[in-house]
């Protein structure tokens, strides 16, 4: 009986922990990945002293420590799935503790470990808030195991203080659970137990000056961000996206992109960034969703989000515009949690290598040496730092200009100008014109960068020569000299004819023409 | 029987050591390579310690000697020297006129190398013991995380004056003493519930210094000597982005002029008419308070023209006993011409010197790395580039300490991306001795951190409010707003 009561009791959560361990590993992998990537863990001195300033600072601590190790898609899994367990655990031993029979307590521990579980689905849920949790029920553990009534009381705000500065908003749940239990089970009067419990819920709020923290904040504390509790499968595939591009698997990324038909500009941003880096963006730009220009470049500006500015250094760094690459960076970096991240601090080693700028690249890289994970890159980048081959250099600028921000078109003439065999510039130039539907500026920008005498016109490309051609009635002679294929111009009066034929509808031209420009032309709507 | 083997065993393992050490120390023809560079530099009698650390080293043998007397320490590859034995020994080398001569041995994988002896002049006149800056990230166009702070230079103290995680994360800009006194002081809030804060011996005021005619809300500004009147900027800015490598962030005016601030009646006095449309910033009082200093150049289309966009430092007089602006404006400084441009004008408050920035153009020299400080004899009209003290990165947004012996300024030389404040002593003699970069508990902070101290300014003493008063007052007070005064006349010209 008593072992059927055991396995019964391991079996509740231990299938939930190897499902936990197995989604985090195999389905839901990069909301993990990325949080390694959004903290810059030191192991350094000084860098432990920075926790001390604000509450909760060992629990944050220990959970950026470990945070780290989600590196890999089998440590995030790993670390969560034993952090939950142990949740699960203590939270059935508490209710035990209250008296609750062996199933009942294991069936109702369950509750805050699958919402702690539904919280790490989130993006901004960090595991030192679960590590709060954690700390605080092992306090409250603590306290139920007081013989002396007087003790359970007169200790309770100093631990619930400590508790408070150890591990943030624990003390909520240590403050309300301390008091349920000394009023069922230890039998003190609710009014004994409501002022030290008044004054912990306070504390927070007292201690708010000293900590710099407005109200919400203080009660927060380790948790800064908005919480989600559900998996969201969309920022998953973005996310799984961004993971494959980072690793330059852009074959990958065209595949996913296909299977996913996210209509999502982010991650048409990483669509089209394989599609040039593969060469493809002249021939497959409409097979994919496109949102218009807003889908080659994510802004950087008061109105992007955290995320966005995070993601968009990768354009600009394949593009050779170093200067907004190290903007869109160190932006990012300022957006991060902590304002420190890993990956960030990789790219901002990489673009102070390929400007030849060892002194700023030194800087990152003395970060680096002093991480776990990173300090073999950081080696292998040092040694970058005397090459003078570096295959980017070749790409930017010599020259000065002064831009907007957000004036890609002027970025990419430049950069164009300055290295004519730019060809990633050259497709998000055409691409730019072609996706605002700007022929007149499209056939300017190919007839100055694009020489049909030594390249083929790729498919798409062609598809808005003919339309210019067209609009401005050029003759045969001309139409030659571009050398555009014989079956593009008969698929071009295909399509005028069905057209004509469909009466400005396009549900009778998708299945044929959706992938053109010329359906492009006639019925998106750029956002 | 046991005692006389551990005496030994003792005598076997360190006799030996101790041996091979004195014999196997080589001795270096080089100055030691240490982080931050304090090699014989000249520090007030008020600072805290100079802690520093050598990076590749794994075990440190230091002395600092004057006047017979010598403190050891010892350490890994860090130096921190505690704050009582390094008072007790820099006031004793003030009072005796006497260096500090700092010897350093290292073991550098495995070897120890005894470097030649550098010394620490410390000279009587102590430095204002309070510093104030704005911790940001070097990033721009949008921000997250903006604090002001205040750090006790005689220790390692340091104190949060204003943080916008507590005003709703609004931008906030520098903090500007008046008089280098802590009970006069502003800096600009911005946001809805924002506002120039006004700090008058721990009384605070919000401001909305801006009101119809002006550009803009004032932006560049510095007090009158009676703190009486604030003069200003508005400024139209805009933030362009270089291509070339190295050259990163340009920021440059629209348009702007010039405002005094009658803080005692709330009162705008606008830029006497009847002078060109030209962009106007940077404005700084006299030491006397009878004109202002202030940069200036011909309106160009930008970012177009960035490139030839040069301002000439002018002075134009102001009367502080009728509140006008004088109607001449003579130039002090003719920068354009000599293919320069001249920005953020500070005068020494004896009113011997004004030091300005010099770049090759335009109007924010913080990301141009060719700004250096330059320093202007006002009785004399020689001008001295400080080549001594400026670097191949930027060096700009100086300030003086109340006895004008000191300024501190920001500078990128270590990496050209993060600044940070550097202390430099005039002597009497008008000489500029090597500066010295702020110290820190861990000589290895600045390393580590990705803050950039912005615009650090010297102050007399503590300032009496902290960043939860800033909180209430961008919360719960409103501001306080300002008329425009009526041009009756000018100085001269009533």
């Amino acid at each position: 009986m008593m072992r059927r009561k055991t396995l019964t009791t391991w079996l509740v959560a231990g299938i939930p922990a190897v499902g936990c361990f197995l989604f985090f590993l195999l389905v839901y992998p990069y909301h993990n990945l990325l949080k390694e990537q959004l903290i810059l863990f030191l192991h350094s001195p000084d860098y432990f002293l920075s926790y001390l300033d604000k509450p909760a600072w060992l629990t944050r601590y220990a959970g950026d420590m470990l945070t780290q190790c989600f590196i890999h898609p089998a440590g995030g899994a790993a670390i969560i799935t034993v952090t939950l367990f142990i949740i699960w655990v203590l939270f059935r031993q508490l209710f035990r503790r209250f008296g609750t029979g062996h199933l009942t307590s294991s069936l109702l521990a369950l509750i805050p470990a699958v919402t702690e579980f539904l919280f790490h689905c989130g993006l901004h849920y960090p595991l030192s808030s679960t590590f709060s949790t954690l700390l605080a029920l092992l306090a409250l553990l603590g306290f139920t195991r007081l013989r002396s009534h007087n003790l359970y009381l007169w200790l309770f705000f100093p631990a619930a203080a400590l508790l408070y500065y150890l591990a943030g908003h624990g003390i909520i749940l240590f403050t309300i659970a301390w008091s349920i239990y000394g009023i069922l089970k230890r039998k003190r009067k609710w009014y004994y137990t409501l002022l030290p419990a008044l004054a912990a819920l306070a504390f927070p709020l007292l201690m708010r000056p000293v900590f710099l923290l407005t109200a919400e904040q203080a009660y927060r504390h380790p948790v800064k961000e908005p919480l989600t509790l559900k998996p969201d499968l969309t920022w998953k595939k973005i996310l799984e996206l961004d993971y494959e591009s980072q690793r330059e698997q852009w074959a990958k990324v065209l595949l996913l992109a296909q299977r996913y038909k996210l209509h999502n500009r982010i991650a048409s941003y990483y669509t089209n960034l394989a599609l040039s880096q593969t060469g493809m963006m002249g021939e497959w730009l409409f097979h994919f969703y496109q949102p218009g220009p807003a889908g080659l470049f994510l802004p950087v500006s008061q109105l992007s989000t955290p995320l966005t500015i995070a993601f968009s250094n990768e354009l600009f760094y394949r593009l050779g515009d170093m200067n907004m690459a190290q903007h869109a960076a160190m932006l990012g970096t300022i957006f991060s949690p902590d304002h420190r991240s890993s990956r960030l601090a990789r790219r901002l080693t990489e673009v102070h290598i390929a400007i030849g700028d060892a002194p700023a690249a030194g800087k990152y890289l003395g970060l680096l040496d002093k991480t776990l994970f990173y300090r073999k890159w950081a080696r292998q980048a040092r040694e970058q730092l005397s090459r003078e081959d570096i295959p980017l250099r070749a790409m930017i600028p010599s020259m000065d200009t002064v831009r907007l921000s957000d004036d890609y078109l002027t970025s990419l003439k430049f950069l164009l100008e300055n290295n004519p065999d730019n060809t990633t510039a050259r497709d998000y130039l055409l691409c730019f014109h072609l996706l605002n539907k700007d022929i007149p500026s499209f056939r300017e920008a190919f007839d100055r960068w694009f020489d049909t005498k030594i390249e083929r016109v790729p498919g798409v490309y062609a598809q808005a020569l003919l339309v210019s051609l067209y609009q401005e009635s050029a003759p045969d002679t001309l139409l030659r000299q571009y050398n555009i294929p014989a079956a593009a111009v008969n698929q071009f009066i295909e399509y005028t004819r069905s057209y004509e034929e469909a009466g400005g509808l396009s549900a009778p031209l998708h299945d044929v023409y959706g992938n053109t420009f010329w359906f492009y032309y006639h019925f998106a709507i750029p956002e | 029987m046991r005692l006389t083997q551990f005496i030994l065993l003792f005598f076997l393992l360190v006799l030996p050591n101790a041996c091979r050490e004195a014999s196997d120390i080589t001795i270096s023809d080089t100055l030691p390579p240490i982080y931050p560079d304090y090699i014989n530099v000249t520090i007030p009698v008020n600072i805290a310690p100079l802690n520093f650390m050598i990076t590749e080293a794994e075990a440190l043998d230091v002395g600092l000697t004057t006047r017979g007397e010598t403190l050891t320490l010892k350490g890994r590859n860090k130096i921190r020297i505690p704050l009582r034995k390094w008072r007790s020994l820099i006031i004793k080398a003030s009072e005796n006129q006497q260096v500090i001569t700092v010897s350093v041995r290292a073991r550098i994988q495995g070897q120890w190398y005894e470097y030649q002896p550098f010394s620490w002049n410390v000279t009587a006149h102590a430095v204002d013991p309070y510093l104030s800056y704005r911790l940001i990230e070097p990033g721009y166009e949008v921000w997250k995380s903006i604090q002001l702070a205040e750090r006790n230079i005689e220790n390692f103290g340091e104190r949060i004056i204003a943080d916008n995680h507590l005003t709703e994360n609004s931008c906030m800009n520098c903090h500007t003493y008046g008089n280098q006194d802590p009970g006069l002081s502003f800096f600009h809030m911005r946001g809805p519930g924002g506002g120039t804060v006004l700090n008058r011996n721990g009384e605070l005021r919000k401001l909305n210094i801006f009101t119809e005619g002006m550009i803009s809300p004032v932006v560049y500004g510095n007090f009158h000597p009676s703190g009486r009147y604030a003069v200003y900027s508005t400024n139209l800015v805009l933030p362009g982005f270089h291509s070339l490598k190295g050259e990163r962030l340009e920021v440059y005016d629209q348009a702007s002029d010039l405002v005094i601030v009658d803080l005692d009646q709330n009162r705008i006095i606008p830029f006497p008419e009847g002078f060109p449309v030209e962009f106007r910033t940077f404005p700084v009082f006299s030491a006397q308070g009878d004109a202002v200093y202030y940069c200036n150049a011909q309106q160009l289309t930008v970012p177009d023209s960035i490139f030839h966009l040069r301002y000439d430092l002018l002075r134009i007089g102001f009367d502080p006993a009728t509140g006008t602006w004088g109607n001449r404006a003579d130039t002090v400084v003719r920068a354009a011409a000599s293919g320069l441009s001249v920005c953020h004008p500070k005068t020494s408050p004896d009113g011997k010197y004004l030091m300005y920035t010099v770049a090759d153009y335009g109007t924010f020299p913080i990301w141009h790395q060719e700004t250096d400080l330059w320093l202007l004899n006002l009785a004399t009209g020689e001008t001295d580039c400080l080549a001594d003290i400026n670097s191949s990165y930027s060096d700009t947004y100086h300030s003086w300490s109340s006895d004008s012996r000191w300024f501190v300024f920001a500078s990128k030389r270590d990496d050209g991306l993060y600044g940070k404040p550097y202390f430099c002593y005039i002597d009497p003699e008008g000489n500029v001795h090597k500066p010295f970069v702020l110290p820190q508990k861990d000589p290895d902070m600045y390393r580590h951190t990705l803050k950039s101290y912005n615009i650090p300014e010297l102050s007399r003493g503590k300032l009496p409010f902290g960043a939860t008063d800033i909180e209430r007052l961008y919360k719960r007070v409103p501001a306080e707003n300002v008329s425009i005064k009526q041009q009756v006349g000018h100085e001269q010209g009533i």
